[in-house]
């Protein structure tokens, strides 16, 4: 036990005195701190902590509906509930999951696999635990918030669309929103969990159909426990636009069931002459919509992709087919309108073959069609005929006809995604072949539509309007202008008027009326059908089957054009479509004119099996 | 011993203000909205918080009345206990991330909290022998071994704070038994150079402040007259950890290097550790010149405030009495280390002084650290704050060494 020596009470008081200093530095540092916290920076501060408890929550703004031509509602918004969980780390997350598992038969694994994913995309927005509550989970989390106080029942709004897949690329579908996609919008026009619109007229008018989110300020606690809205500083959100269309869902749902009643992938599209409104437009294989507006699993996504049928294909207007015979028309307009020859002239007698150079070219009809002239020859879809006008007609005179009907670009369909058709040129086979590496002979293909002329049913649809409705090429679109709003704009095809135009309508009247027309066998009693059937040669694998058509012939009010892929031979397969299409439309005065015709024979009308005999 | 003259009524108040003050944060704590799912097992930690003041007491009674020679005698009873605890708890499997508490029924013990107490027991035995010069390696060695097998054992933890409370009290105590401030600038020299690097490698990507310290020891070293070959020592030592640390640090692995950063720079890691200091300075700074009212803090009832009974009860302070409050806080710490040093000085025991500097020196340390870090100036480290911070083990050995305080101020004239 030792006393303090002489030498540590000597020196003690410095060194206390020291010691004192260094504490009295300490506790000034301490001092000065927290008078720039609390003092100095307090204003800071307190706006940090009056933050800290308000949550703002984002509410979408529902999306706007998209309705027919009569107003009725084709995809909307359906109501749905979801149990969400605020979160603030793993862990807290991982407990809530294993917490709950002990009342609702809910994987933890599988719930933080889940988590783990969408911590990665969404960072710290509440995790969804059940995606799709159902009532007794609803009613769980409602009951039990005090021991559950993170959880939160929440509604959101999921697109629907029709079943069947009806119109499925048309209206396209909407799906979340991807990182490019933020950054590349205005500012906080989105964001991460948005949902818009990424196909179709979905996305296509997502700019109408948006809506403009609101805002919800809650205070929270740090766990996640909303403890109450605070009204001043909320905004409701407002809903999109809604978008009316030219459809006739009616219409639209029978085009479909007819497509779809064949495996065979077929495209149709159907036009009012005079405005190009689509009345009803159809793509098959189709896809479900709806399975998007849920948020589709990766792998989902890649059966749809990896499916050789192509379902995601959007065959209306991104499929180009060799327009074939439908495309006589045009050589029937271009001989016309420059007077290559006279049409009443028998230029042929068709023995089923026309030679050129060492090369044979075969008609259609093996046994051949005898002497014609143009009229019998666009009837009888002779090709021995159009051969002939192939071998003496310049490339660039039936491009400029063909350029006339707008087969060179885009028909400016209301879609984000439109392929042009193509018209050779003699530019054209300059560059792709060479300067007189090619000759006349590639004409013949081309006059029967079936050499480097390629065009969607949009184009042929288009083409049938402007011979229906007196010259004029119409745009096609879906969506109809607002009221008062300027219509599309339609243009005047040069020459098709006056004795042109009344032997072209006489011509694709005679296709079906007369007796020798390739369409006969599908006329429709009581109306009067103006039409052309075409085989496109495919070298993948058997023909496809072309038909395009206007009706009333007396007063058009309807165009269509249809084609099934691999479909056989001429109209066989797609003329009976559209016979029953528009047995349909004009039954019972829907919209023809005059004493409707019996309902019964109408309704049996539509056969969609080739009578024996029938000729494409 | 006159108890009527020589009872420190000064001492007793300040603490007994301070678990006043302590049990009064702790119930504004008790009533968030967090708390309530807690009653349910063992009450409130205000009553429990009761409880433990009660046995506090208690141990301040015991501490009081036993004479401190008793003290000396037990120094190395009670550091060997408490190293075995150290041992004990390591081996013991894991609760979370870290092994720091025996758990006995209800009651969490931490010995690192005890171990303290030993510490400051066992150098005030060590240095107040009349042969222990401390300026002479042969008495720095022993101490030197006293200091660092604890310091590895909480380490090992990890619990990097309590033990840099070690060296906290370390220092002072040798300071106080004659130790030449050269000696400390060399002795803290390396650890501030380790620091300085690997803050500067990591965090702020600047190497001028490693450099600006080496030429500051050299100017120091110049001022005090130190000799050549302690100047050049130091240099070697300093320079020789800026060269090879780097390469140690390469060494380590990327969680080990996250936990050194995370303690360097907690912004770092804004949702982690970085989050809890953030939330604290919002709450202390939201407080203002005179607190939100008791019983009125916001960030504490909606539950923004991590370990808010505990390591952090200091932001709920500052957030609902304000700078007032806070500076009545630390006014109460200052006069307690102040009358700790002053006992120090009139007491007559080699032994009892060095205690009573050591005792200061835990006080102020812990304050210091502890506040500092709920303000932001300070490393997120899991130490208390004495009184105040819910918490048993921390608790009794605040009222012990005020016990031993009481002790050592009426028997001044014993040695």
């Amino acid at each position: 036990m030792a006393k303090r020596d002489s030498k540590s009470l000597v020196e003690g008081p410095f060194r206390i005195r020291t010691l004192m200093f260094i504490a009295a530095v300490g506790f000034g540092i301490l001092v000065v701190r927290l008078f720039a916290l609390q003092v100095v920076q307090h204003e800071q501060y307190a706006q940090f902590a009056r933050d800290n408890q308000l949550q703002r929550e984002r509410l979408p703004g529902p999306r706007g509906f998209m309705r027919d031509r009569t107003g009725r509602i084709v995809v909307d918004n359906a109501l749905h509930l979801e149990v969400v969980m605020q979160w603030r780390t793993r862990a807290d997350a991982e407990r809530a999951v294993r917490a709950l598992a002990a009342y609702i038969p809910v994987d933890s694994v599988m719930a933080m696999a889940r988590f783990d994913a969408w911590q990665k995309r969404y960072g710290r927005m509440a995790f969804p635990v059940f995606p799709d509550a159902d009532k007794f989970v609803i009613s769980f989390v409602r009951e039990n918030w005090m021991q559950f106080p993170s959880l939160r029942v929440e509604s959101r709004l999921r697109r629907r669309y029709p079943d069947a897949s009806v119109a499925a690329h048309v209206l396209g579908y909407v799906g979340e929103v991807t990182n490019e996609e933020i950054a590349g919008a205005a500012q906080d026009v989105y964001v991460a969990g948005d949902f818009l619109g990424k196909a179709g007229l979905e996305r296509q008018y997502e700019d109408e159909l948006r809506g403009t989110p609101g805002q919800r300020a809650i205070e929270m606690t740090a766990s996640g426990t909303a403890l109450g809205e605070i009204p001043e500083l909320s905004t409701a959100p407002t809903p999109g636009r809604d978008v009316m269309m030219a459809l006739d869902y009616d219409m639209q749902e029978y085009l479909d069931s007819l497509l779809a009643a064949r495996p065979n992938p077929a495209a149709a599209v159907v036009l009012d002459v005079e405005t190009g409104g689509i009345i009803a437009a159809a793509s098959r294989p189709a896809y479900d919509p709806n399975a998007f507006a849920m948020g589709l699993s990766a792998s989902l996504v890649g059966d749809l992709l990896k499916d050789p049928s192509k379902p995601m294909f959007n065959r209306i207007s991104q499929a180009r087919y060799a327009p074939a015979s439908t495309f006589k028309i045009i050589v029937a307009y271009a001989i016309l309108t420059n007077q290559l020859i006279d049409p009443g002239r028998v230029l042929v007698y068709c023995d089923g073959t026309h030679r050129f150079g060492n090369r044979v070219f075969k008609c259609w009809k093996e046994e051949g069609h005898g002497g014609m002239n143009l009229m019998s020859a666009v009837v009888n879809s002779c090709d021995v005929y159009f051969y002939r006008i192939g071998e003496m007609t310049d490339v660039d005179v039936l491009a400029a006809a063909a350029t006339a009907f707008g087969f060179d670009g885009k028909t400016g369909i209301d879609l984000p995604i439109e392929v042009s058709g193509n018209v050779p040129t003699r530019r054209y086979y300059d560059k792709r072949l060479g300067k007189g590496r090619w000759t006349q002979g590639l004409m013949l293909n081309n006059s029967i539509g079936q050499g480097e002329y390629l065009a969607t049913v949009l184009h042929v649809a288009r083409m049938t309007a402007a011979v229906a409705n007196g010259g004029w090429l119409v745009r096609p679109h879906f969506v109809l202008p607002p009221e008062g709003s300027v219509p599309p704009e339609r243009v005047r095809i040069p020459g098709l008027e006056g004795s042109t135009l009344a032997f072209l309508q006489r011509a694709m009247l005679n296709v079906v009326e007369r007796s020798d027309g390739t369409a006969h066998w599908t006329r429709i009693p009581g109306l009067e059908v103006a039409g052309k059937t075409g085989t496109a040669q495919n070298p993948h694998g058997d023909h496809h089957s072309w038909y395009t058509a206007y009706a009333p012939a007396g007063k058009p009010e309807i165009a269509l054009a249809i084609l099934v892929e691999n479909a056989g031979h001429g109209g066989d397969v797609s003329a009976p479509i559209a016979r029953a299409f528009m047995a349909e439309y004009f039954r019972a005065g829907r919209r023809l004119e005059g004493p409707p015709s019996n309902p019964e024979t109408s309704q049996a009308a539509p056969s969609l099996t080739p009578s024996t005999g029938g000729t494409p | 011993m006159r108890l009527g003259r020589d009872f420190d009524w000064v001492i007793v108040l300040c603490s007994g203000f301070l678990s006043m003050i302590g049990l009064a944060v702790v119930y504004s704590v008790s009533q968030s909205v967090g708390e309530v799912s807690v009653v349910a097992m063992h009450g409130t930690h205000f009553t429990r918080q009761l409880v433990w003041l009660g046995f506090g007491l208690l141990t301040m009674l015991v501490a009081f009345a036993i004479p401190f020679r008793m003290f000396e005698s037990l120094a190395f009873a009670s550091y060997v206990a408490c190293l075995v605890m150290l041992v004990v708890v390591l081996m013991l499997p894991a609760r979370g991330e870290t092994q720091r508490w025996f758990i006995v029924g209800p009651l969490a013990i931490q010995p690192s909290e005890f171990t303290k107490v030993a510490v400051i027991l066992v150098w005030a035995r060590v240095l107040s022998t009349h042969r222990a010069d401390p300026n002479r390696v042969r008495t720095l060695i022993p101490v030197f071994m006293l200091f660092i097998v604890p310091f590895a054992l909480v380490l090992r933890q990890p619990d990097l704070g309590t033990a840099m409370v070690f060296a906290g009290i370390l220092l002072p105590v040798l300071f106080w038994r004659g130790f030449r401030g050269l000696h400390i600038l060399f002795l803290m020299s390396p650890l501030v150079s380790s620091v300085l690097i690997i803050y500067g490698e990591n965090v702020t990507h600047n190497p001028w402040p490693f450099g600006i310290f080496i030429v500051a020891i050299l100017v120091v070293a110049y001022l005090r007259r130190a000799y050549l070959v302690e100047s050049v020592s130091l240099v070697v030592a300093n320079v020789g950890i800026g060269l090879f640390l780097p390469a140690l640090w390469n060494h380590l692995k990327p969680y080990q290097q996250r936990r050194v950063t995370n303690f360097l720079d907690p912004d770092s890691d804004k949702l982690g550790a970085g989050w809890q200091v953030i939330q604290s300075k919002i709450a202390i700074g939201s407080g203002g010149f005179d607190g939100k009212g008791y019983l009125e803090g916001t960030q504490k009832a909606l539950e923004y405030l991590p370990a808010k009974h505990t390591d952090f009860i200091f932001s709920v302070l500052g957030e609902e009495l304000g700078f007032v409050g806070a500076i009545g806080l630390l006014v109460l710490f200052a006069i307690l280390i102040s009358r700790a040093l002053l006992i120090a000085q009139k007491t007559k025991s080699e032994f009892a002084s060095t205690l009573c500097v050591g005792i200061a020196a835990y006080f102020a340390f812990q304050v210091f650290v502890n506040i500092g870090m709920t303000a932001g100036i300070a490393p997120v480290a899991g130490i208390p704050l004495p009184f105040v911070s819910y918490g048993g083990s921390s608790m009794l050995v605040s009222c012990f060494l005020v016990g031993v305080l009481l002790n050592c101020a009426v028997r001044w004239s014993e040695y």
